[in-house]
């Protein structure tokens, strides 16, 4: 049965000869309650196909409905869950929050020659650190078992350790997940899924000590699609082989394009810029959902921490949020490049920036007559703290500042917890025939 | 060591309110790697400047409000402040802190802490306006509420002031009172109550300055790290979904939310009190406190009369609810609106209400002696009635308004079922259920807490089996360490559900440049401000008697819920504790661990 394991081995991380593969989980809607990223599983799993996933992870159940989707050799590989635990019930899961030691149940739901019969091109089972000697001597009875089986039947075997137990701290988590590693291996697990330890150095490290292919996976959702895909960046950079995301790409509002980015980072090389922007953006703009705004003001420090001379503070901003006409509600107030104030310069000192598409100042031109200041929809051309002194003697008290849209990477929609401002590709856009 | 490069303003803006004067003096420079700011400042502050055996209420207590290191950049939830006080419901040490929009701003106008001596003769305000200090007439907010007083303050001074205000119960120097920024509060204590005494009615601040962190690169690479496992954590996304009420359903399970004054760990409504409730009727958008990317703050829908509040949060829910058997949300929402608005704090309002509803059904107060209200169990009517005396101070609100200690005064024989520590009502975990956070409440510096690294990770987080005594003075150890320190970087607790301190130390690390090589370093700063806020007390006279819990937590059990037959065996978790911490059997700290720890100038601390 050697050979059937190095097939399948190479089935799911070999698609594209470059050893890596970029899998997703679906398998949650059996833990937990069904959340809205699972309820349509056959949409989702169509779309993150369509966006060329290596690998699917789902329920036994689920397996069988959408084989048809699986499509043969040219397929993705279908990875079954082979165990059952109830922690994503109590809606807790990370380091500071687990079930607790005499509530955790982890069962076994399928023999290894089942889900062979299944398709099933590896399963993955759990093994859960940090609790007790006791717990941990029962999920290393439990994998070994699944480890034979999966032997028998020529089945590559991926082990889940997870550090989620009381005895799990800032201080040690790094070294319980990497021993957690080892311990798998030990055990016999053909490759691993694993979290990501926070750094490039100790992700490295626990590859490393593993010494089988490591799939990073994602966790919880983050609302800033920016987060999933540096994680993976990173772990990529440490030498992971790929990633098993669950949340963060079916919750995404895009699942597809978020695995095509996953497969550009992990597949092409990409930078995490380049697989956000998909297709190249020549230029960008700031837009807003102001109903998701909190009115915490990070993009307003983000702003003020970028520019000047770097200090956090809130004076001098770029961008506003302001309280709405109803209790709670905010405003967001930013630049939204509507030309009014280089329309009504009346000595051409406002421009298109060639490079960032943004408003542009040149102060030799400026005489201070305050006229973009007050044409401002959105009030955010400010005056500046202090004025300027040219070669030829002549000085400007203040000049008006404008957003320059950072270049950009805009801070301000890259530290927004909620989304309500981010970049957005501008189209039919050419500074120069403007 | 030019402290301005290392994200603190160093100057510490002192106030004296009887003679008028205003003056600045920089931060101990020499002590502020061994403190970090924040709650180790105020410990400090409070241990070395005010002596022994100060009334709480008298012009010689000190109010020092102080923020961190971290505070007004773009740190997770770097608004938060803190004040330390000596609190007149407890004679002891007394730290609060608060989010908001307050302490950034506050640092923005310059200052690193305030330090408040002394007492006014007619009403005051302090208007902190960057350098300009002065301390102005305030006849005219003298009595109103917190809602009036803000708002006229916004109003004659301008939107973009921040302010910080006590209510009529605070004027009156009551133990429930707080100090409100808007619908964030520091409430317990009766730190509004020490603010009343010195005739102060608002604190008002604007300031347009810039926090320089040391190393800039290293900072934003520690944000990014930070952000990313606040973004990415399970428990904060619940968080951010039903407020902290997202844990009501699990701590009702574990038999540890407290129902009927204690007497129950389980309340048999509890659906229609959860955060899922809530959320699905009561809530319509999320409220966020500055810096802060989780937003646990919620905004209600309006009551019948237009009311809305910014909650209620999970421990106004257990003190207003289940701990008085309420259970309808309309009404908890009209108890903590009172609350807000009067300037009160929930938990005790709540902890004297069910209080008194176990003391009418026992017999030991009559329907007579409240003025005719007769709160009998789940009675809504009669709560919101006792709540508006005691937040007008009418009638019996006078003394129920001072606490569950005081009241508990009047009637001795309801000692047994006094649900207080040191003159602080317990918040929502049932020690009986949860023997670390047991310990927590026993010897906090401030009574009462759960904020003060009580380990209720094991209650929700399988850090342990909630119902035995072993291993837990050295997990409640670790957790006031840990706890220590992100009340000295200043950031709240909730970030911390995602990041650890790891992520906390980075930030420390690169925003200071001190020389903190090791996490580790971390815990031994938290353990040593802990042991500071002790030796206050030990000065004050505190020791191993007051380290304990009501007869209800030592003999006597629930007789139903998933903690019945618990009770908590105490003496020998206080026994380990404190010999883990280096403390003597009656609990004052040896002189060999203060070295240990650092702290300087030990002999004159005890003497």
């Amino acid at each position: 049965m050697k050979t059937g394991l190095q097939n399948r081995m190479d089935r799911l991380f070999n698609r594209h000869g470059d050893g890596r593969a970029i899998c997703v989980a679906a398998d949650h809607g059996y833990m937990s309650d069904v959340t809205p990223n699972v309820v349509n599983l056959n949409a989702t799993v169509e779309a993150v196909i369509a966006g060329g996933v290596d690998g699917i992870l789902l329920a036994p159940g689920q397996a069988l409905r959408l084989a048809p989707l699986f499509k043969g050799r040219e397929g993705p590989a279908l990875i079954v869950r082979a165990d059952w635990m109830n922690m994503p019930r109590l809606g807790t899961s990370n380091v500071t929050n687990s079930v607790p030691q005499r509530l955790l149940i982890n069962e076994k739901v399928i023999t290894a020659e089942q889900a062979l019969s299944l398709g099933a091109i590896a399963i993955t089972i759990y093994l859960f650190l940090g609790y007790s000697d006791k717990v941990e001597t029962i999920g290393v009875d439990k994998c070994a078992r699944f480890v034979n089986e999966c032997r028998r039947a020529g089945l590559p075997c991926i082990i889940e350790p997870l550090a989620y137990g009381g005895k799990v701290t800032g201080a040690n988590i790094v070294e319980i997940l990497t021993l957690g590693a080892r311990m798998a291996v030990e055990i016999g697990a053909d490759a691993l899924k694993i979290p990501y330890t926070g750094d490039v150095d100790s992700f490295r490290n626990l590859i490393d000590v593993s010494g089988v292919p490591t799939l990073v996976l994602g966790g919880a959702r983050s609302d800033n699609e920016r987060d999933a895909l540096e994680m993976y960046a990173e772990a990529h950079e440490a030498g992971a082989s790929g990633c098993l995301m669950g949340r963060n790409v079916t919750k995404s509002p895009d699942p597809k394009a978020m695995i095509e980015q996953l497969c550009n980072i992990g597949h092409q090389g990409w930078t995490v810029d380049e697989a956000l922007r998909g297709k190249a953006w020549d230029f960008v703009r700031l837009k807003a959902r102001p109903a998701l705004c909190t009115g915490c003001d990070l993009c307003v420090g983000a702003c003020v921490a970028s520019h000047g001379n770097g200090d956090y503070g809130l004076d001098h901003a770029r961008l506003r949020i302001e309280s709405g006409s109803q209790t709670g509600h905010h405003k967001v107030m930013f630049c939204t490049i509507c030309k009014k104030c280089i329309d009504i310069c009346p000595t051409k000192a406002l421009r298109w920036h060639l490079d960032s598409g943004a408003v542009e100042l040149i102060p030799e031109r400026c005489d201070s007559c305050s006229k973009c200041v007050d044409i401002c929809p959105t009030h955010v051309i400010i005056h500046s703290k202090g004025g300027l002194t040219f070669e030829d003697g002549r000085m400007l008290d203040w000049f008006p500042v404008v957003c320059d849209l950072c270049g950009g990477v805009s801070e301000c929609a890259r530290i927004c917890p909620t989304g309500a401002i981010f970049t957005a590709e501008r189209s039919d856009f050419n500074p120069r025939l403007e | 060591m030019d402290l301005t490069q290392r994200a603190y303003c160093d100057r510490i803006l002192r106030v004296n309110l009887s003679t008028g004067s205003i003056e600045t003096t920089p931060l101990p420079a020499d002590a502020m790697p061994l403190i970090l700011g924040g709650k180790g400042l105020g410990a400090w502050l409070l241990f070395n400047e005010q002596p022994a055996g100060v009334d709480p209420l008298s012009p010689e207590n000190h109010m020092i409000f102080h923020t961190g290191p971290l505070t007004g950049t773009t740190a997770p939830t770097a608004g938060r402040f803190g004040l330390t006080t000596k609190s007149p419901a407890t004679g002891t040490y007394f730290d609060a802190y608060c989010g908001g929009y307050w302490g950034n701003v506050f640092k923005y106008a310059g200052y690193d802490a305030l330090v408040l001596t002394g007492a006014a003769q007619n009403p005051v305000m302090l208007v902190i306006d960057g350098d300009r200090v002065e301390i102005r007439p305030a006849e005219n907010l003298w009595g109103t509420t917190i809602s009036v007083a803000t708002e006229q303050i916004k109003t004659e001074l301008g939107q973009e002031w921040q302010s910080l205000v006590i209510g009529p119960p605070g004027e009156s120097q009551r133990n429930l009172a707080g100090i409100f920024n808007e619908s964030r509060a520091l409430a317990r204590g009766g730190v509004g109550a020490v603010m009343g005494s010195k005739k102060l009615k608002a604190i008002v601040v604007r300031g347009s300055g810039g926090v320089h962190v040391h190393d800039k690169k290293q900072y934003e690479r520690a944000l990014q790290l930070a952000f990313r496992a606040v973004r990415m954590s399970g428990p904060i996304s619940m968080l951010r979904r039903e407020g902290t009420a997202n844990i009501l359903e699990v701590i009702n399970v574990m038999g540890a939310l407290p129902t009927r004054n204690f007497q129950q760990g389980q309340f048999e409504k509890s659906d229609e009190i959860s955060g899922d409730a809530f959320r699905q009727n009561s809530w319509k958008n999320e409220y966020a406190c500055f810096g802060c990317p989780i937003g646990c703050g919620k905004w209600t829908t309006p009551l019948e009369d237009g009311k809305v509040i910014e909650g209620p949060e999970y421990e106004s829910i257990y003190a207003l609810g289940s701990n008085c058997a309420i259970s309808n949300r309309e009404t908890i929402i009209r108890l903590n609106w009172l609350c807000d608005e009067y300037g009160l704090d929930t938990i005790s309002v709540g902890g004297v209400i069910g209080f008194v509803m176990e003391m009418f059904e026992r017999g030991i107060v009559s329907a007579k002696v409240l003025d005719g209200i007769a709160p009998n169990w789940g009675n809504a009517e009669a709560a919101i009635a006792l709540v508006e005396k005691m937040a007008r101070g009418e009638g019996c609100g006078k003394w129920l308004v001072q606490g569950v200690a005081a009241i508990s005064e009047r009637y001795p024989e309801t000692k047994a079922f006094a649900m207080q520590v040191k003159g602080l009502e317990m918040p929502a975990y049932h020690p009986n259920a949860a023997k670390g956070t047991a310990l927590a409440y026993a010897v906090s510096e401030r009574g009462a807490c759960h904020l003060r690294g009580a380990p209720l990770g094991e209650i929700f987080s399988g850090a342990a089996n909630p119902l035995t005594i072993e291993g837990k003075p050295q997990l409640f150890r670790d957790h006031q360490a840990d706890k220590a320190v992100w009340d000295s970087a200043c950031l709240c607790a909730f970030p911390g559900y995602g990041m650890t301190l790891k992520e906390l130390w980075q930030l420390v690390k690169a925003a200071t440049g001190f020389d903190y090589p090791k996490v580790a370093d971390l815990e031994r700063l938290g353990e040593r401000i802990s042991t500071l806020a002790r030796l206050f007390n030990v000065r004050e006279g505190f020791s191993r008697t007051a380290d304990t819990l009501p007869a209800r937590n030592l003999t006597q059990p629930m007789t139903v819920g998933s903690a019945g037959g618990q009770v908590v065996d105490l003496e020998p978790m206080l026994d380990e504790y404190y010999r883990i911490m280096g403390w003597d059997a009656n609990g004052i700290p040896t002189q060999v661990r203060l070295k240990e720890l650092g702290i300087p100038d030990t002999r004159s601390f005890l003497e």
